[in-house]
């Protein structure tokens, strides 16, 4: 159970829902800055970030009352209203980086999918990162909003919120085994990617040292 | 364990979570033993650590003050409506308040025939009356409310100065806390003793056996504010 200054989680929603704004200051200062990130990174967009931090705990302001302890953590119906609106989000605003489902995920353990006939993983290799420089950071991020949107989500659950697959798997409402092979799926898609655009800026740079 | 298995677990143990230890031991065994796997296990830990420093870099990232300022003015808004619903005796309790004012300033209406404020005395009146208020009136100013004052002297024009000499208005007890609401009129009664020592008026000897002509300042909603007493 997750407590907050001294107070079980359960005790603030029951005294939030009955009108105390002091545990209501304490849930949204614990939980607003991961479900900002959350949005922040499934959306790219700093304002969507923002809106939908503000529709989740407006939910919660308004019906807080669907929350039930017994079906889970705060933070995971707080993660969960987020990923809705997130989703809302993308439907209705299409400059945002789609939320495409890929047909090859068939909700399975399908940890093979891009990999050669015989399972293997393709010959392709990513050379360890440089984390010193800025731009490595920038291309992790773009790496990842280039994920479709249900791999995208469980990387930024599992990796960068660093949730367990069992609390990512109720955000997500759907089972243990899917939320496993779905990450492995999408790290390896971002494997590839990071390695693309890792070859393309050394191409960039090689061009621009010849000049 | 062979490269297909440990394929399969490649990213769990890259980082370094939801594996057992047996099953980790044994895919370390075989990256110790296979090149090609070992290289995708750097590989996966390579990722580990940049995503690990993505949201390091995004750490200290929240919604800026204005979304907190803004759904703490919304839950106030849902609760403080919430509130009062939960709580209607709240209204009640005020309704009942001014009925009693209202019943109560009935009462002493009715108990007391009202004559033509012009021949003071034994007349009684219900209708606004003359309200001047002798120049030599002794009571201390402060206790003249200012509203009740601006009242008496819109009423002014009734009054017949070389005829009526009155006190100084005295703010009634049972008014309660409500505020003037500066629309007030005066009402002219005659009061028997009783009448007004239930006032907290004083009943002197010479006015004892007979009735005493009193200007009431009563508010809009019907309230009495003030009296004080004509001779």
């Amino acid at each position: 159970m997750v407590r907050l200054s001294g107070h079980s989680e359960d005790d603030l929603v029951r005294r939030l829902l009955a009108g105390d704004e002091g545990a209501f200051v304490l849930v949204y200062r614990r939980w607003q800055a991961p479900i900002y990130r959350f949005a922040l990174h499934m959306s790219g967009n700093t304002s969507v970030a923002e809106d939908v931090t503000q529709e989740v705990f407006m939910t919660l302001i308004r019906e807080g009352g669907r929350y039930d302890p017994a079906l889970g953590s705060l933070s995971g119906y707080l993660f969960g209203i987020a990923r809705n609106h997130v989703r809302k989000r993308y439907d209705r605003d299409r400059f945002l980086v789609p939320f495409i489902e890929n047909s090859t995920d068939d909700g399975h353990s399908n940890g093979h999918a891009g990999h050669n006939g015989n399972g293997m993983h393709p010959s392709i290799v990513v050379a360890p990162v440089d984390l010193g420089r800025g731009e490595t950071i920038a291309m992790v991020r773009d790496a990842v909003l280039s994920l479709p949107g249900h791999y995208r989500e469980v990387v930024v659950l599992c990796d960068l919120q660093e949730m367990s697959y069992e609390e990512a798997a109720l955000v997500l409402e759907c089972a243990v085994g899917t939320v496993r092979s779905r990450l492995h799926r999408a790290r390896t898609l971002l494997t590839e990617k990071l390695s693309e655009l890792q070859s393309s800026e050394s191409k960039s740079a090689a061009g621009g040292m010849r000049q | 364990m062979n490269c297909v298995q440990f394929q399969e677990i490649v990213h769990d143990l890259g980082r370094d979570a939801g594996l057992d230890q047996p099953v980790r031991r044994d895919a370390l065994a075989h990256a110790d033993s296979c090149p090609r796997c070992d290289e995708l296990l750097a590989e996966a830990q390579s990722l580990t650590t940049a995503l690990r420093s993505l949201a390091a870099k995004d750490g200290a990232l929240g919604a800026s003050e204005r979304v907190e300022v803004t759904l703490i003015g919304a839950f106030r808004e849902q609760h403080g409506s919430a509130v009062h619903s939960n709580r209607p005796w709240r209204w009640g309790l005020a309704s009942v308040a001014g009925l009693a004012a209202l019943v109560l300033l009935s009462v002493i209406v009715l108990r007391h025939p009202v004559v033509s404020p012009p021949t003071h005395g034994n007349g009684a009146s219900a209708t606004p009356s003359s309200a001047s208020v002798a120049p030599e009136s002794a009571a201390p100013a402060q206790q003249l409310d200012a509203s009740v004052e601006s009242a008496a002297n819109a009423n002014s024009n009734f009054a017949d100065a070389d005829t009526e000499y009155a006190s100084a208005f005295v703010a009634l007890p049972f008014n309660g806390e409500t505020a003037p609401v500066g629309d007030e009129v005066v009402v002219r009664e005659s009061l028997s003793p009783a009448a007004l020592a239930n006032l907290g008026l004083p009943v002197s000897e010479t006015n004892a056996g007979e009735n005493v002509l009193a200007d009431f300042v009563v508010d809009e909603d019907g309230t009495p504010r003030a009296v004080r007493l004509v001779e």
